[in-house]
């Protein structure tokens, strides 16, 4: 697509998120890079939307910018009725708790240092972290008398125990304080270990075992599950999962996707899972969704789509994949052609320098989205499958 | 990789007396603080030149231990013991100047992780042309026209400008691009490819399987290929072996490999991986469980506290590696209770015959560590 438009948007009432005419773009010492492009997408309650494409595509930027982490450049991101991208502070961060991420790479995304219990409690204490705990105030009450004493000290009484004393009273405060910020002291709720014993059996792993172990000692898919329970321990609508199986092999890949999908059910979560393993999109997806360099190609149900692919890009991802059977061997994948420069996509249609299908238009004008008839919509000028109404375009501009 | 696999002579028949590659019942261990390690144990195969053998199994099953093993590629606190003849020489024990030859020259591997394997601080043509330097008597004009050659073959457009270009300045597949060109300078008779493209997009992956096919055809290269996907090896390896606690339980050529599977491991790897020919939504069939801890390596079936299938016996004796009496010669595993032939035969088909959608309420076993219940739950048959 590598094209725009929001012909493929459903009625607002059925969407738990939606995004539209999303940009993202990061100014970097070589020029701006076009990380998203005018990009919509509505996440329908109840549904996994997945979200596939090649490496650097956009499928992460396009995550955090629903989550405003950071915010897009351009667009708005609708949840419940308030724009995101217009919230901030303390709003912001109570809506966030109910939008959540887990991110790629299972192990180092986790604090080493922290047990699993505080991990997982994270999100519930960040929320409910209060500026006044007893620490906060003990760290403040310190830090202030060791500064009087120390001042005293300096401007006249000389170096005596007073001054002692208030380096020892700084030292401890300092000290509190950064407990206090590292998470300590909080009050420990019953309700809070309640709930991180409760997800963590839900994510299937023991709450006694892993109650005090750190990350390092388990395993990747172990790990994953960890991450899996601190998103869940909010109680989030809303689940973004990128890359959440990439890092792992493939039995362990199966259990996450296995435990995914009972999680949904479970808990009546919404999720957008991204990969770009189109096999394992297609095994969770309700609706998926085809990136390339930071639009959209493509949306509409997998088994629609992967029967009979109507944009040229998604016809290469899924030629290039390879059967787990040995009949198709000898059978070559098509060549390719490298990713364009997101610091400069082509003009018109963003897939026209690999398109086999590409002609003048593609180059002119960027494809907007247009119905198959099948609940699938495709940004194409030529599409592989007749469009229901003529494509629709803008002039390149 | 045009050809089809029938067309190849049979299976381990040596091409011009012995096949390139002989390794007979290699065994390495891991001196470690907490105990040896046996992270490989009784290996045996043989590779003749222009081939391709996979090696599957999953994280910590030994697939690269054995690749180094193989190669002679090991730290000072690990120990081998058996035989691996490259070219008819034995390796094992054999000094450091004959390897030091032996490695870029005849045998050169391609390692798991793309951004470590190059040197970051060096230009991509100094990389390359150090190693034909250690290898070959050419003069620099020649290093140079070889290095653009070869980035060339290998799919690299302008070779001559990216000489100059440090490794940050490619993208992950281009930089793979040019490790597979650095493992090729010298034209090797074997090539390790370590899960080369894992970390990679499918496009990119497709690309760096065809060209590593391309490669072997051009120069009779035989590969060893590692990797945890079963789907990658199935159209791209003449013969498979199925590794699982540092043994080889299954092994034979790919298209019997796939049609008549016999070890419940392999069965589960197949089962696991989800299909673009099924529908959404399909109930994958994960391994529940872990692998066994190898300081200490169970009693009996190393697969056993995994097993679907797992008697008493399974606990105490282990299989040994064999073919079937009366079956295919170059079709070995190791189980007391075999698939196809203790139960019903398991293919790609049957599997897609047999899978289900998820429904509501389809929670069964959401806690999958609980190696115990599924054990006896496959009992019952
Ligand atoms: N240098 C070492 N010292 C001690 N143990 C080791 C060493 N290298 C590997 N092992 C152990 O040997 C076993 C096999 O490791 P290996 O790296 O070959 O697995 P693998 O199949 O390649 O897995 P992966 O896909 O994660 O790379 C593991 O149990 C591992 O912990
Ligand atoms: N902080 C950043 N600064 C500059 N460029 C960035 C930044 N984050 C992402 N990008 C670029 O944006 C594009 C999309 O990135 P990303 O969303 O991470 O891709 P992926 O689909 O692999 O997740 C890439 O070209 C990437 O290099
Ligand atoms: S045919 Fe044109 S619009 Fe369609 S994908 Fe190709 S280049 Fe883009
Ligand atoms: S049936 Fe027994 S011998 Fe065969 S793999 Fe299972 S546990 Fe091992
Ligand atoms: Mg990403
Ligand atoms: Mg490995």
């Amino acid at each position: 697509m590598a094209g725009s438009g929001t012909a493929h948007l459903g009625d607002p009432s059925d969407a738990l998120l939606r995004v539209e005419n999303l940009h993202v773009r990061f100014r970097t010492g070589r020029g701006t890079v076009f990380a998203v492009t005018d990009l919509s997408i509505d996440i329908r309650k109840g549904e996994t939307l997945g979200l596939v494409g090649e490496s650097g595509c956009g499928k992460s930027t396009t995550g955090r910018a629903i989550m405003q982490l950071p915010p897009p450049t351009e667009g708005s991101v609708t949840y419940a009725g308030d724009d995101l991208t217009r919230l901030h502070g303390e709003d912001l961060r109570r809506t966030r708790t109910k939008l959540q991420m887990i991110f790629q790479d299972p192990i180092s995304s986790l604090n080493p240092r922290r047990p699993v219990q505080d991990i997982v409690a994270e999100g519930l204490r960040i929320w409910a972290k209060s500026a006044f705990s007893p620490l906060a105030i003990v760290a403040a009450v310190l830090t202030l008398i060791g500064i009087i004493l120390l001042g005293i000290a300096v401007f006249g009484a000389g170096i005596g125990p007073a001054a002692v004393f208030g380096l020892l009273a700084l030292i401890a405060g300092v000290g509190a304080g950064a407990f206090h910020l590292a998470g300590f002291g909080q009050p420990t709720d019953p309700s809070v270990e309640g709930k991180v014993r409760e997800v963590l059996d839900a994510v299937g792993l023991d709450p006694d075992v892993a109650w005090n172990r750190r990350p390092h000692q388990f395993s990747g898919g172990q790990c994953q599950r960890i991450s899996i329970a601190r998103a869940l321990v909010t109680e989030p609508d809303l689940i973004i999962c990128d890359e959440p199986v990439s890092a792992l092999d493939v039995s362990v890949q199966a259990q996450i996707l296995n435990l995914l999908e009972d999680l949904k059910a479970q808990y009546g979560l919404t999720l957008v899972f991204i990969a770009h393993d189109l096999a394992v999109v297609k095994n969770v997806s309700d609706r998926v969704a085809v990136m390339y360099l930071g639009r959209i190609c493509e949306v509409g149900p997998p088994d629609v789509i992967y029967a009979a692919p109507a944009h040229p890009y998604t016809r290469l991802l899924l030629d290039a994949i390879p059967e787990p059977d040995p009949d198709h061997r000898g059978r070559r994948a098509p060549e390719q052609g490298e990713l364009p420069s997101p610091l400069a996509p082509p003009s018109g249609c963003h897939f026209r320098t690999r398109c086999p299908r590409a002609d003048e238009r593609c180059a002119a004008e960027v494809p907007l989205m247009a119905p198959t008839g099948d609940g699938r919509f495709v940004a194409c000028h030529h599409p592989l499958v007749e469009t229901a109404v003529a494509v629709a375009s803008t002039p390149v501009g | 990789m045009s050809t089809a696999i029938d067309a190849r002579p049979a299976e381990g028949l040596p091409v011009d007396g012995e096949p390139l590659l002989v390794v007979d019942d290699l065994s390495t261990t891991f001196a470690t603080p907490r105990g040896p390690v046996r992270a490989v144990e009784h290996v045996d195969l043989s590779l003749p030149r222009g081939r391709t053998l996979g090696i599957v199994g999953e994280s910590g099953s030994g697939k690269s231990v054995l690749s180094r093993s193989i190669m002679g590629l090991m730290p000072s606190y690990a120990s081998r013991t058996g035989s691996v003849r490259f070219e008819g020489v034995e390796m094992l024990g054999a000094d450091h100047s004959t390897l030091r030859k032996v490695w870029g020259a005849e045998m050169s591997m391609i390692f798991q992780d793309p951004m470590t394997a190059l040197n970051p601080v060096k230009k991509i043509g100094n990389q390359i042309t150090e190693s034909i330097k250690e290898h070959l008597d050419y003069s620099s004009a020649q290093r140079r026209d070889t290095a653009i050659a070869l980035l060339r073959s290998v799919g690299i457009p302008e070779p001559e400008r990216r000489l100059n270009q440090y490794p940050h300045e490619l993208s992950g597949g281009m930089r793979q691009r040019v490790v597979i060109a650095i493992a090729l300078a010298c034209g090797p008779a074997l090539l390790f490819a370590d899960e080369p493209t894992t970390a990679l997009d499918v496009t990119v992956q497709a690309q760096i399987l065809d060209l590593i096919a391309d490669q072997q055809e051009e120069r009779e290269m035989a590969v060893i290929l590692v990797t945890h996907d079963l789907g990658v090896v199935a159209t791209r390896a003449d013969e498979i072996a199925v590794m699982y606690g540092g043994r080889i339980v299954e092994q034979a050529p790919t298209a019997t490999l796939f049609r008549e599977m016999r070890h419940p491991y392999t069965e589960a790897l197949l089962r696991s991986i989800p299909r673009l020919d099924l529908p959404s939504h399909t109930r994958l069939e994960a391994i529940s469980g872990r692998p066994p801890d190898l300081l200490h390596p169970p009693a009996g079936c190393r697969f056993a506290a995994r097993c679907p299938y797992a008697q008493d016996r399974c606990r105490t004796e282990e299989p040994p590696l064999v073919a079937e009496p009366g079956g295919r010669a170059d079709h070995l595993y190791r189980c007391w209770y075999p698939v196809g032939i203790a139960r019903e035969q398991t293919t790609l088909d049957t599997i897609a015959e047999e899978a289900h959608v998820r429904e509501p309420g389809d929670e069964q076993a959401v806690d999958l560590e609980l190696v115990d219940d599924d054990a006896v739950e496959g009992n019952v048959d």
